[in-house]
């Protein structure tokens, strides 16, 4: 299939999924089944902020430390400081990120296993400190947090709107990071991840890049939190611990680590409905959940996305090689 | 600050080391030898406990004997968990972690399931205090202290005297050596799996009589126990001892001081060490290119 | 002026002495050969002079500029480009892909533009994709552009690694043991390449243990022993040298 076609096939497969994903809400009636779909966006962008540090070849155990800034910024900044959400929205954003820049440029200096036993204490410290301010709220945490204050007609009152905002967000993210994958810096990126050395010889600083990595990812999961607190309406400590850094991980994980996107999408997906569709009982449902994790995690260790190579179905990888390098193809032609 | 008062969180506080010296040395066992994040490490340190509980006050047996069988108990199942998962995933650090998380739901619900969600008491099997001088040391206490350096000497012992553990300590510092001298080493990974998992079981049992036994002992305690692990390095062993008891020893005088702040001392405490020694107070600095 | 110059280096790792105080100087344009018995501190050399670590002691001075102390990725950007002894490649990527980013310093276009995709970024990276293209074809691997380089035999694997360098655009090219492991064919074509790449007026400084190529191919030849220079000089002056000669059969003998 010539790259013309192919191009041609991926357009109008995004279209399709886009136009579906845009109309689901009408389709879907059940508000539960909405929430669900908002918790997927939300844990979709943790693992994506995951994955952007995973493609440098740094392994996080603290997404959940800057959801948790994100978080918190925003709905302070709306209850105590009275600003709009759609500015505290960005502004969390930057708290994370700037967190993340002053926290990064001592830890990035070690990747490796340092790294990951120093975001987790990082979580670990963040955790803390919002649990034992009282003017945070304490392990109590924050009530009450308001919605997102209407634009035009549209007020966030119901899931829906919520929900087209989640969309909304994701859709800018994942543009923005699929620029950035595919261009220089992801390249940059993949270097470090494979092999460091040599990427240093090509003039690559690696403190830079990867301190770029950590504050990216960290903005992220920051506009993951200002919206999970907007939609939650409330905060408190307990929700952003180190275990569920470990969930954001396992998002990826049974997506596929080398999927940096799509990985993240169909994780996500995998973690929030199965347990859903397990026919059992609420008490048992995280027995067989731990069981199919574990099962997934072995049989599967590349994560569902690899399961078609596995199996043999199609003869080219799921994704050109260009869109998983971040390298243009070799052919003339397009991407 | 009165001596009876002192003497009482210190004992208190080496009480409460001693335990995060345990299960911390079991899992650095597990990180060193194995190259895993047991993040279900801590549902073994409660399964101990409860299967203890259980041992005495429903079987009425001896609680020696039920700490012996808490411990078989939970290596068994370190050993089922290993032979079916961690044995395939071994190498990669991000699976087994994910495995560990599974592992870790699954105890925990099924534990929910079998033993309920009150709490569960189990009456001291060394009532009363010591006298000495003006101070009244509690026996319980100190039996916890005595125990865990019993089982901490056998430890050493096994790692420094023995072949096993000569074995496992080839194998900690270097894989394909070990394996070139003829250590089967996956023999090995799985002899210090259940080592690991076994210590945190009777850390638990050893525990049980004096703190409540809750499903969620062992998630609270295994945060801590990382803490444990970073302040002395991942790499030694004398470093998670002694993390161990700068935990315990902070947590307890900390608690009396500071109420909640002793945490957040603790975590700053740690965060500045690992500015300066981003491998611990012992390790390496780990993470080279 | 020389390109290179190595002044009084010294690097020690714990108590023992890599190298000891060593002068060196490189030429334009010149095919320099380094040699010496193993261990005599031929890759700390590389090491040293590229960045991977600073000196104990001396300096390292390059274009008239002093580099030493300066980070790997400075000294690349300052064209100084390496390969390695093992096959240090992106494994996993294509021919292409890897000698793609080795593009990496030299893009016009800001970073940002790249990522966004912007129609002047689209267009420099398809000026790069043909300019891969060239430094395959000129090294004789444009046939395997699509292979995955794990894939590749050690032979192409070196070369593959030369290229990469290429593509950095080095002024000063240090080539670490590209022979190694090469059967003659492989070794007689690289031995080329190496020449082709000096008429590119690239210099190169070569580490190598093949006696016979270092004969051929260098205009100079520097010998190492134990740290130290104990020989400086052409070809034939270096093949009759007696220090030298004792110096490799010194290590023969403790075989």
């Amino acid at each position: 299939m010539s790259n013309q076609k192919r191009r041609t096939k991926i357009t109008t497969a995004l279209f399709l999924l886009g136009s579906i994903l845009a109309l689901l809400p009408l389709i879907i009636k059940s508000p539960y089944q909405i929430h669900l779909l908002i918790m997927t966006g939300i844990n979709v962008m943790l693992a994506i902020s995951f994955s952007i540090l995973f493609s440098a070849g740094l392994i996080t155990m603290g997404p959940a430390g800057f959801w948790a800034i994100g978080a918190y910024s925003s709905a302070l900044l709306v209850m105590k400081a009275g600003l709009s959400f759609w500015l505290s929205l960005p502004l969390a954003g930057i708290s994370a990120g700037l967190v993340a820049l002053i926290v990064g440029l001592v830890i990035v200096r070690n990747p490796g296993v340092a790294f990951i036993v120093q975001t987790m204490v990082i979580n670990m410290i963040i955790v803390q400190i919002l649990g034992q301010l009282e003017f945070l709220g304490g392990w109590a945490g924050i009530l009450g947090i308001p919605n997102p204050n209407s634009i035009g007609p549209i007020r966030f009152v119901s899931k829906t709107s919520y929900y087209y905002l989640i969309l909304f967000l994701l859709l800018v993210t994942t543009a923005g990071i699929y620029g950035a994958y595919s261009s220089r810096v992801g390249r940059a990126w993949r270097a470090i991840k494979l092999t460091p050395h040599l990427a240093e010889t090509l003039g690559i600083d690696l403190y830079r890049y990867r301190l770029l990595a950590f504050v990216i990812s960290s903005c992220v999961a920051g506009i993951a939190g200002s919206f999970y607190a907007h939609y939650f309406r409330s905060l408190e400590p307990g929700m952003f611990s180190v275990f569920k850094s470990i969930y954001v991980q396992i998002y990826s994980i049974l997506g596929g680590l080398n999927f940096y996107l799509i990985g993240p999408v169909l994780g996500s997906l995998i973690m929030t409905f199965v347990p859903e569709f397990l026919r059992v009982s609420k008490e048992i449902e995280p027995i067989m959940t731990g069981g199919i994790l574990i099962a997934l995690v072995i049989f599967l260790p590349g994560g569902i996305l690899s399961l078609p190579e596995r199996l043999g179905f199609f003869s080219r990888p799921l994704l050109s090689r260009s869109r998983q390098t971040g390298v243009p193809p070799s052919e003339q032609g397009d991407h | 600050m009165t001596v009876a008062v002192f003497a009482q969180l210190l004992v208190n506080g080496l009480a409460i080391g001693m335990v995060y010296v345990m299960v911390a040395s079991g899992l650095i066992l597990v990180l060193g030898v194995v190259r895993i994040f047991n993040f279900a490490h801590g549902e073994f340190y409660m399964l101990g406990a409860y299967t203890t509980f259980f041992m005495c006050q429903v079987f009425h047996l001896n609680f020696f004997i039920s700490l012996a069988i808490a411990i078989s108990i939970v290596a068994l199942l370190a050993v089922i968990s290993y032979t079916f998962v961690f044995h395939y995933i071994r190498s990669d650090i991000l699976l087994c972690t994910a495995a560990s998380i599974g592992l870790s739901m699954m105890i925990l619900r099924g534990s929910l399931l079998s033993f309920g969600t009150e709490e569960r008491g189990l009456p001291s099997p060394f009532p009363g205090g010591i006298k000495l001088g003006e101070v009244t040391l509690p026996s319980e206490k100190l039996a916890v202290i005595l125990l865990c350096f019993f089982v901490m000497s056998g430890l050493y012992v096994l790692l420094m005297k023995t072949k096993l553990g000569k074995a496992m300590r080839a194998v900690r510092l270097d894989t394909e050596a070990a394996s070139l001298q003829g250590i089967n080493t996956n023999r090995i990974y799985l002899i210090a799996f259940a080592v690991g998992c076994a210590l945190a079981g009777l850390a638990g049992g050893i525990i049980a009589p004096v703190y409540s036994i809750t499903s969620n002992m062992g998630h609270a305690l295994l945060l801590n126990c990382f803490m444990a692990l970073i302040v002395g390095g991942l790499e030694s062993m004398l470093g998670g001892v002694l993390g161990g008891f700068v935990i315990g020893i902070i947590l307890s005088f900390g608690a009396y001081f500071l109420g909640g702040f002793s945490e957040i001392i603790l975590f700053g405490i740690i965060g500045i060490i690992l500015v300066f020694k981003p491998g611990g107070l012992f390790g390496e600095a780990v993470g080279h290119e | 002026m020389p390109l290179l110059e190595v002044r009084n280096l010294t690097k020690c790792f714990g108590g023992l002495s890599a190298i000891t105080e060593l002068d060196l100087d490189v030429f334009h344009s010149e095919i320099l050969g380094v040699i010496g018995p193993n261990g005599a501190g031929k890759t700390t050399l590389f090491n040293l002079i590229s960045g991977f670590y600073p000196p104990t002691h001396g300096r390292v001075i390059f274009e008239g500029k002093n580099i030493t102390g300066l980070k790997a990725h400075k000294i690349a950007q300052l064209g100084i480009g390496r390969s390695f002894q093992a096959s240090t490649l992106f494994l996993k990527l294509t021919v292409f892909e890897n000698v793609f980013i080795g593009f990496h310093m030299n893009y016009e276009e800001a970073a940002w533009k790249s990522s966004l995709h912007t129609r002047s970024a689209r267009r420099e990276e398809r000026a790069i994709r043909q300019k891969v293209l060239e430094i395959l074809q000129f090294m004789g691997l444009v046939d395997l552009k699509d292979q995955i380089a794990h894939n590749l035999p050690h032979g192409h694997q070196r070369i593959l690694g030369v290229c990469i360098a290429l593509a950095t655009h080095p002024k000063l090219l240090l080539l670490d043991e590209p022979l190694t492991g090469m059967h003659p064919e492989e070794t007689s074509r690289m031995l080329d390449l190496i020449r082709k790449v000096q008429g590119r007026n690239i210099t190169i400084v070569l580490v190598e243990h093949n006696m016979d190529a270092v004969m051929q191919l260098c205009d100079r030849i520097v010998v190492l022993n134990h740290g130290r220079k104990i020989a400086e000089g052409l070809p034939k002056e270096i093949r009759d040298n007696q220090e030298v000669i004792e110096a490799y059969l010194g290590t023969e003998e403790e075989d």
